[in-house]
């Protein structure tokens, strides 16, 4: 089996104060993990810390991604990479139109991998189909990016991209926060129609609910800055009844 | 010796005589009187120093002490080059190079009846008692040291005249080039737009050169009832120029102005601009962008006084600075006692690049009516690192992020341009300026 990502003994910082506090994680291509924690458990620094945002650094440990050290590349380096990174608060940019932004992306992607850029009519043929099965319409597809849409639009247009850019590795941080019902099938759907032998998938959540739409292979329990408890799916239903209240005394 | 004005010698003063008979109108009276006139004011008045509170962050002691000759010749092939393609292939142009027209280069034929366009030289002869009531008047304004510079070494410019009724609706192209290449040369250009009842034209105005110069442009604009005016300028100066231009607009009732300048060019520019709204209904909108970088300095100073009720007027611009780039924005809209239900918006929004770039705002409300609806604003801030992160999150270089995010920004400047065609060209000067960004 292939190693996807592999995290050992990760310490990191935000703002000078440590977030988390020595992370162990092997993602194998194929799998899909789920990590949950309480609020300030660090779950969102370390989707942070893997996609390279500034102001979260690394004081110690090592992250390998495919084999090779990940914290020495630019985010937009991890993202050609194959790092996929969807945002729990997608970010609202007036001003640059959703295809520009989507095309821009794709292309600077097919050109680090060696691949033909695709011209404006290939690029909109291929949007098309992808955002037929997440429900979009060509106009939100048009519009500035993120602008306008709501909190469930927002997620599917997070699904749309990663359906376009085909990362290796994604991060789908709190990626059903803020869904109804509706709109959280139709993301899981957007999911899981992307699990494949070759990718890997790392969800962090705080709800145990979207693990009845994507189901997990393991499950990681983040409290204080460091996986307390690993397990099987049924872990989750375990935390779903219990409460993260139990691990009060493994989280300190 | 007043604080108030910078103390120099201006060498060129002393051609005067001689150069005048070069100038246009050498034969007028009253045109000569205004020019003597302009030169006893200019000595009164030298250049404004930064006491004058109107100047304070428009430092001219630069200018002042550069020692600027009198064109002298035509503009280089190199220049020429360059200024032949701008306009579309058929357009109506007019080329004034080195303060004069350049007729090889211009095309003034095509324009509807009623319309009539020309140079200032000729302008002279062919509407003498138009111009005559237009020049005295403007050159006599109770103006600063620039005017009546402009008003002693008054240049060709051009002259656009509508009957009543007339409408033109071709983009009219003027190119103004000017070529320093051979020492400091300074540039007084004079414009005139006189506008009949109803009638309506879209003027560009393009302003390129080549070395060390200083351009003082002064346009007026005398608007009738109901007339439409489109009018853009593109502030392309060579980075060595200095440009300092002034407008003045007068609007009838129910006349609309737009204008739009993009600034590109020049180590110091200003553009001030003073609008009076003298009829209900009437409306001034202006929109611009000003992008500076290294150490060029940009001001866009207006002043909209709207001296009648029921009219309104919009101020939209956005500025983006990098390097040691220095911005000033200072807008005053002014509402008289009778004034009521005016309608005056004004913003601001710059952008700083770097650490040494730098924006001095100054937004000014002066309201005496009770019944109106004024808005201004002004804001100053960095790229949103959020969105630089998040499109770097989807494999776009920093670079190029930053582009898109600044092309952004402009962009809801441009979307104030009323033209497509209009608005294209605009966004590819936004563009180029942009290419020369190195993120």
């Amino acid at each position: 089996m292939t190693v996807m990502l592999e995290i050992k003994d990760l310490h990191a910082a935000v703002n000078g104060k440590e977030v988390l506090k020595g992370i162990n994680l092997t993602i194998n291509a194929g799998e899909v993990h789920a990590v949950m924690g309480p609020n300030g458990s660090g779950k969102s620094t370390l989707s942070y810390v893997l996609a390279g945002r500034d102001g979260y650094d690394v004081t110690q440990g090592s992250v390998m991604y495919k084999g090779a050290d990940l914290i020495a590349l630019a985010p937009e380096i991890r993202a050609r990479e194959g790092i996929f990174l969807a945002f729990q608060y997608p970010v609202e940019i007036p001003g640059v139109a959703g295809t520009t932004f989507l095309k821009t992306a794709y292309n600077a992607i097919r050109k680090h991998r060696g691949e033909k850029e695709l011209d404006a009519m290939q690029f909109l043929k291929l949007i098309r189909e992808k955002q037929k099965q997440l429900d979009m319409t060509d106009e939100m597809v048009r519009r500035a990016v993120n602008v306008g849409f709501s909190g469930g639009e927002k997620k599917r247009y997070e699904m749309l991209q990663m359906a376009m850019l085909e990362p290796a590795l994604a991060i789908l941080d709190e990626t059903d926060s803020g869904l109804d019902i509706d709109a959280l099938k139709t993301v899981a759907d957007g999911i899981n129609a992307l699990r494949d032998p070759g990718r890997a998938m790392l969800m962090i959540t705080h709800y145990q609910r979207l693990l009845d739409y994507v189901v997990p292979d393991f499950v990681h329990v983040l409290a204080g800055g460091k996986i307390v408890r690993s397990g099987d799916k049924s872990l989750a239903l375990d935390l779903e009844k219990e409460g993260y209240a139990v691990l009060g005394t493994a989280a300190a | 010796m007043s604080i108030r004005r910078i103390a120099a010698d201006f060498p060129f003063l002393a051609t005067f005589d001689a150069a005048r008979a070069g100038l246009p109108g050498a034969p007028i009276d009253w045109l000569q009187a205004a020019r003597r006139d302009g030169l006893v004011r200019f000595r009164d008045q030298s250049l404004p120093s930064r006491r004058v509170e109107s100047w304070k962050y428009t430092d001219l002691r630069d200018l002042a002490t550069t020692d600027f000759a009198a064109p002298d010749g035509p503009i280089g092939a190199a220049l020429r080059e360059r200024v032949a393609p701008i306009g579309t292939r058929n357009s109506v142009r007019l080329v004034i190079a080195n303060g004069r027209i350049e007729p090889d280069l211009s095309r003034l034929t095509g324009l509807p009846a009623g319309v009539h366009l020309m140079p200032m030289s000729v302008a002279l002869d062919s509407h003498t008692d138009l111009l005559k009531a237009h020049i005295a008047r403007v050159s006599a304004l109770d103006g600063d040291g620039l005017l009546a510079l402009n008003a002693a070494f008054m240049m060709d410019g051009y002259v656009l005249v509508l009957d009543d009724g007339a409408q033109v609706a071709p983009t009219i192209e003027i190119v103004f080039a000017a070529d320093g290449g051979s020492g400091p040369i300074a540039l007084h250009p004079r414009n005139l737009i006189v506008m009949g009842q109803g009638s309506a034209a879209t003027v560009v105005e393009t302003h390129v050169g080549d070395g060390v110069y200083w351009s003082n442009p002064v346009s007026e604009i005398v608007m009738g009832q109901g007339a439409s005016l489109r009018r853009y300028k593109v502030q392309q100066e060579s980075a060595a120029a200095f440009h300092l231009a002034q407008d003045r607009v007068a609007l009838a009732s129910g006349a609309h102005y737009r204008g739009f300048l993009g600034a590109f060019g020049a180590r110091l520019a200003r553009q001030s601009v003073t609008a009076t709204i003298n009829g209900a209904d009437a409306a001034f909108d202006v929109a611009g962008t000003y992008l500076l970088r290294d150490n060029q300095h940009g001001d866009i100073t207006t002043l909209v006084d709207h001296a009648a009720g029921g009219s309104s007027s919009r101020q939209v611009y956005k500025g983006v600075l990098d390097d040691a780039a220095r911005g000033v924005f200072q807008g005053k809209v002014a509402v008289r006692r009778d004034a009521q239900k005016t309608d005056a918006h004004q913003l601001n929004n710059a952008l700083l690049l770097s650490d040494k770039a730098e924006i001095d705002a100054k937004p000014e409300l002066e309201i005496y009516a009770d019944d109106v609806k004024c808005s201004h604003g002004a804001t100053t801030g960095d790229l949103d690192a959020d969105a630089l992160f998040y499109l770097q999150a989807r494999g776009i270089d920093t670079a190029t992020a930053r582009r898109l995010l600044v092309s952004a920004f402009v962009k809801a400047a441009l979307d104030e341009i009323d033209g497509e065609a209009e608005r294209a060209r605009f966004e590819v000067l936004v563009d180029t300026w942009l290419a020369g960004t190195d993120g």
